[in-house]
């Protein structure tokens, strides 16, 4: 059995101190995740804890079915939560002395902060779902169809959203 | 010239993949997690939940019998309403 299975079914029956398992063999790449979506480390930090505690309250409550791996399921989670602090972002503009942080206080070389904020500067006129589209496939390297199943939408909509994210960074690139 | 900066846009987006790759969370993130997992629990809720759940089996057998007796005891009174005016008719 999975590692990750057997931390989920102690969870489920009442151990919570198994989570512990769960989160040490995901964090890393879930954080990885959230900031190349957001373009922010401390951002991408919130998303993922707030995606573990709803994890959690699922796995104990009996409300995770195990129809989907574990770590893909943490992943789309984490997605959709990236993917709404994009759009809150958008609601309320960030005050600049955050945008200055952007990439700041990253843990990782020196080459990953500059490489984090040029990801972001890069992918910052896109939409959110493309973003995350785009950061899905072309970082993370995910199959278009893995990506509609994170995602939760149909490997059609996920290519939509690939098409119209190449086509504004073609004409950013290209001008 | 499109196909140009479609393969600079691929050979840019591998780029910046490899060079954050190494990106992972701020020390003592896992126990910051644990902390809010922990914050989040109420032991009263967790405690009710898990005593309901094994309650779940014995509420439905109960709910069964329940409707058994039911049915049986209609059947008998039926029975006993039934007799009754027969006992009526005849005298």
């Amino acid at each position: 059995m999975d590692d990750l299975d057997d931390a989920v079914r102690r969870v489920a029956a009442g151990d919570a101190a198994a989570f512990r398992r769960i989160v040490a063999a995901t964090s890393a790449t879930l954080v990885r995740l959230g900031a190349r979506i957001t373009g922010s480390q401390s951002e991408a930090e919130d998303v993922v804890q707030e995606a573990y505690v709803k994890a959690f309250q699922a796995i104990s409550g009996g409300r995770f079915e195990q129809r989907a791996k574990v770590a893909t399921w943490l992943r789309q989670i984490v997605t959709h939560g990236a993917i709404d602090a994009l759009r809150g972002r958008a609601r309320r503009p960030v005050p600049s002395e955050t945008v200055d942080d952007v990439g700041f206080g990253v843990e990782g070389s020196a080459d990953a902060r500059v490489a984090l904020a040029e990801l972001d500067d890069l992918l910052r006129e896109l939409p959110p779902e493309q973003r995350a589209a785009v950061v899905l496939q072309s970082v993370e390297g995910h199959a278009v169809s893995e990506i509609a199943v994170i995602m939760g939408c149909s490997e059609g909509a996920v290519e939509q959203r690939l098409v119209r994210a190449r086509a504004t960074l073609r004409e950013r690139l290209g001008s | 010239m499109s196909s140009d900066v479609h393969d600079a846009i691929d050979e840019r987006l591998a780029r910046l993949a490899t060079d954050t790759a190494s990106l992972r969370p701020r020390g003592g993130f896992d126990d910051r997690v644990m902390q809010a997992v922990a914050a989040s629990r109420s032991p009263f809720a967790d405690g009710l939940f898990r005593a309901a759940r094994g309650f779940v089996p014995a509420a439905l057998l109960a709910a069964v019998l329940a409707v058994g007796w039911a049915v049986q005891t209609g059947h008998d009174a039926d029975r006993a309403l039934a007799s009754g005016f027969d006992a009526m008719v005849i005298e």
